[in-house]
């Protein structure tokens, strides 16, 4: 009785956030679909040049053709699918990561939590876009995994801040206390205590940096150190469109605007899931 | 017959929000004589304290909104004056004291700032006397050291000294009522005697009125004239306190006696907790929102309207309830 | 209050030095050689190396690292490979047009962020706050690269009213440097307006929901009071802060506002310098602009103690 209540109140908050909200909610979803079928979806590949160099829009080539003859429509819905591959691989790097530093420097007191605490002040104090353009030298191509990987190198430390503080403040409540006076070992009180109860406000920060991933990672195949060309991603599209801005600006327009359309809808969802979960975190992220 | 300085007429006030409207406080009047302290008392989630910011037109709108009513203070609706007459009103006429000392006074500003800041806003002054009326009155809730004490932020004070500031503020502009919300209810048990003690002579030297708002039944018996009983934002109950301790007829009140230690001098009467929780105000039952409750409860309890109230004694003794003298339980 | 502004500082030493270390590393450890890349690959073994030996790349990594940090205390900053001039020198002429358009776009940012969101919080469920909440999501989530290229195409191409690209500074005439990068400064502080927006409007609606703010009603303090003296003051503490963050976005946003609108600053000079593997241009611009970031941090973080009276007034 109490718990649907709740749930009522939760799907209130969720879908009562307006239309702005509903409408997100659909194109995440619409999104991901197309992410995961764009193969059967889509009539070309994205690599074929499969009509005459910059058509218009027209009943084959819904969006037109772009410089080399390739469809664009085709390129834009495979471009979803590596979007949602890079965000997700990366914010999930990103947890892992950033939650295992968390734990251990909110756990250890010290040197320990010292090196990692001022190590992550460090990364954070370097721009987001400067410091994932230098990791991605690391690699010779530009794949989804290295893209993932860079992304999620960078996302880590806003993890480890966030759990680091959340640990901070378990650590004073009572019933980790008393887990330690019944001489519970050590890592049974991380793992049994500490990262349960960072759950909820995990699953809020994984939502929320979906969102920023995918403009992260639109930034750098913009500049040219994300997924190497051919592969359609957004960012790569756009840079190529902007040599022809003047002859056909849809090219470099239209990727574009499916990356804004993306990201603001991943951020108004977040938001919902963070509302629902963890309210507290408002302003925090 | 005594003057009366406030009074409430079938005041209502809602909140609405994505799960409809949440009726606070439903169809209440009531009133305060001039010198007189009276209490209104019930569980938390009642609308007692929405009843007095309603008073004080202090409800955040939206959500919430005073649909209906009077405030009659001297005889001026208060509902009726513009926001800014409303304004001046507030702190001048009424004052207001609040459960949380702790937090409310705002931690960036000093004691004396935050003071002279409310009596610039009332008189015409200097700051320099300002300064001086808010030393003074520091001085007349006994806050040792008043000079010193005007220089300190908040957070060098403790919670009692900070309830005093705040009562404070209402001694230097004169105030004519006093509503003190839980006054006492964050304060550590000697500190509570302390304050409350200061509150009541204030109150009978200066010739002022008070409401208190409190959860507590047995703490007001000891100091109110009349008692307002409040369940699911209607009042339930009301008379002279010696009427409701002795005489109560509503069968809430009697709980809520029952439920207080020490009040009987036989030591041997158990407390008798009563049973479940308040309904939520979104969702109120057909008939007595009590009956759910209620062990006295019968059909005509559950259905139609809630219980008007109707007199019961002499000496405006009120209570809503179906049985009321018409059976004993 | 002495003791808090030192261990501020000394934490800002430590995070510094992780800065150095981590970025001279990274850099040293990326795949490819510079010299190669500088030379061609047509060039002798030999050549390659008396350049190496000559830029000391041939030394141990620790010696490098010791000579590179020491020389950044006596001002030497190294030698920018591909340029083959010190590369303090090709820093500092870069310098001016990042700032011309970035403290600009700063400050912009911050006062029409905290307006809009004071603005917001104050008419809490208006069309007014409907409208600039939505406003700054969709902000918030623009790329600045579409934005800047949607800019470009409807003012300098469908209009003709703005240039397409380039860089004029203020010494080349205000209308000349107004018309240059006002589209640069829009799309750099974008992102920025609607994240200082959404952080004041939230701290605003906390502030206002605090008792003090509800004392200060009951005690007949008039509205405006109410707002500015009370719930301003302890909404805009962390505001401050994040303005603070926003300085690595502005340098991280330059990367690319520069690249789109041709503007030769520091943005562009990293992005080709990350490209060509020089080491003492990105160490060093990375370690400066941490730097940056980490020094505004510790001024938030002491006039956050000035602010806040409990820090303040902690003895010494």
């Amino acid at each position: 009785m109490i718990d649907k209540m709740k749930l009522k109140k939760n799907l209130r908050v969720l879908f009562g956030r307006g239309v702005l909200s509903v409408i997100c909610g659909i194109y995440v979803v619409l999104f991901i679909f197309i992410a995961i079928f764009a193969p059967l979806l889509s009539r070309y590949t994205p690599t074929e040049f499969c009509g005459s160099k910059f058509l218009s829009p027209c009943a084959e080539f819904l969006f037109g053709t772009d410089a080399l003859g390739r469809d664009v429509f085709s390129r834009i819905m495979y471009g979803a699918r590596i979007s949602f591959v890079a965000s997700l691989l990366s914010s999930a790097i990103g947890l892992v990561m950033g939650t295992t530093l968390g734990l251990i420097a909110g756990y250890f007191k010290g040197f320990v939590s010292m090196v990692i605490m001022r190590f992550t002040d460090a990364i954070l104090s370097i721009p987001a876009l400067i410091l994932s353009m230098v990791l991605a030298l690391l690699f010779k191509e530009g794949g989804i995994l290295s893209v993932g990987f860079v992304i999620g190198f960078t996302l880590m430390s806003s993890y480890t801040r966030v759990v680091y503080g959340l640990v901070l403040g378990m650590k004073e409540n009572d019933y980790i206390v008393a887990a330690k006076l019944v001489g519970q070992s050590k890592t049974a009180i991380i793992f049994k205590h500490f990262l349960p109860n960072c759950f909820p406000s995990l699953i809020v920060m994984f939502t929320m940096t979906l969102g920023n991933a995918i403009s992260l990672e639109s930034s750098l195949s913009f500049l040219g150190v994300g997924i190497t060309p051919p592969t359609p991603a957004w960012g790569s599209m756009v840079s190529e469109g902007y040599k022809y801005l003047v002859m056909k600006p849809s090219l470099a327009i239209l990727p574009g605007l499916f990356v804004l359309l993306t990201v603001v809808a991943f951020n108004v969802v977040g938001d919902g899931v963070r509302d629902v979960l963890d309210p507290r975190l408002k302003g925090k992220l | 017959m005594m003057e009366k300085l406030i009074e409430v007429k079938n005041l209502k006030t809602s909140f609405f929000s994505l799960g409809g409207e949440v009726k606070a406080v439903n169809d209440v009047s009531f009133h305060v004589n001039k010198g007189e302290i009276v209490a209104i008392v019930g569980e938390s989630g009642c609308g007692k304290s929405v009843t007095q910011m309603s008073v004080m037109r202090l409800i955040q709108s939206p959500p919430g909104k005073i649909l209906s009513g009077e405030v009659l203070f001297e005889g001026r609706d208060l509902l009726k004056l513009s926001t800014k007459e409303m304004r001046l009103f507030r702190g001048s006429q009424i004052a207001m004291i609040f459960q949380e000392p702790m937090t409310s006074l705002n931690p960036v500003y000093t004691i004396g700032n935050q003071v002279s800041e409310v009596i610039r806003t009332h008189f015409k002054c200097s700051r320099k006397e300002a300064w001086d009326i808010g030393v003074k009155a520091l001085r007349d809730v006994d806050i040792p050291e008043p000079e010193l004490r005007m220089r300190n932020y908040p957070f060098e004070m403790s919670g009692g000294m900070r309830q005093r500031v705040l009562i404070a503020i209402a001694v230097a502009c004169n105030s004519k009522l006093i509503i003190a919300d839980e006054p006492t209810t964050a304060l550590d048990v000697t500190t509570q005697a302390q304050v409350m003690d200061l509150l009541l002579n204030i109150v009978k030297t200066k010739g002022k009125s008070m409401i208190v708002v409190t959860h507590n039944l047995g703490l007001v018996t000891r100091y109110a004239e009349r008692i307002y009983v409040m369940y699911a934002g209607r009042i339930v109950e009301s008379g002279t306190t010696r009427d409701i301790l002795l005489n109560a007829k509503h069968p809430y009140t009697k709980g809520l006696l029952k439920s207080v230690p020490d009040l009987y001098e036989d030591k041997d009467v158990a407390l008798i907790p009563i049973k479940g929780s308040p309904p939520s105000l979104a969702n109120l039952p057909d008939g007595c929102a009590f009956a759910p409750r209620c062990d006295y409860k019968c059909e005509m309890c559950l259905t139609g309207k809630a219980p008007e109230l109707v007199q019961v004694g002499d000496n405006e003794h009120y209570s809503a309830c179906l049985r009321n003298g018409k059976e004993e339980f | 209050m002495v003791k808090f502004i030192i261990k501020r500082i000394l934490i800002s030493l430590v995070i510094v030095f992780m800065v150095s270390v981590f970025a001279f590393f990274l850099m040293h450890i990326l795949p490819g050689d510079p010299v190669r890349i500088v030379l061609g690959d047509e060039a002798s073994v030999e050549d390659v190396n008396a350049l190496r030996e000559e830029l000391h790349l041939n030394d141990p990594l620790i010696s490098q690292y010791f000579k590179w940090i020491s020389g950044i205390f006596t001002g030497d900053y190294g030698t920018s490979i591909t340029y083959m001039r010190p590369a303090g020198e090709i820093i500092s002429e870069r310098l001016p047009k990042t700032v011309s358009i970035g403290l600009p776009a700063l400050i912009i940012a911050s006062v029409v962020g905290i307006v809009f969101g004071t603005v917001s919080a104050v008419r809490r469920g208006s069309k007014l706050d409907s409208a600039l909440t939505l406003l700054s999501t969709l902000s918030l989530g623009t790329p600045t690269f579409w934005i800047g290229i949607l800019l470009i195409y409807v003012f300098a191409v469908e209009l003709r009213i703005l240039p397409m690209k380039g860089y004029m500074g203020p010494s080349d005439g205000l209308l000349q440097y107004f018309k240059y990068s006002i589209l640069p400064v829009f799309c750099l502080s974008l992102n920025m307006v609607a994240g200082i927006t959404r952080q004041t409007r939230t701290n605003m609606l906390d502030v206002i929901n605090q008792d003090y703010i509800r004392t200060a009603r009951a005690n007949g303090i008039s509205e405006k009071k109410v707002i500015f003296k009370h719930a301003l003051k302890n909404a805009l503490i962390p505001v401050i802060t994040q303005i603070a963050l926003q300085v690595r976005v502005v340098i991280g946003g330059s990367v690319i506002v520069e690249q789109i609108f041709n503007i030769n600053g520091i943005g562009m000079l990293l992005r080709e310098s990350i490209f060509n593997r020089d080491y003492m241009i990105v160490q060093t611009s990375v370690f400066f602009i941490s730097l940056v970031t980490v020094f505004c941090n510790l001024v938030v973080d002491i006039l956050y103690g000035f602010v806040n009276p409990q820090i303040r007034k902690s003895g010494w």
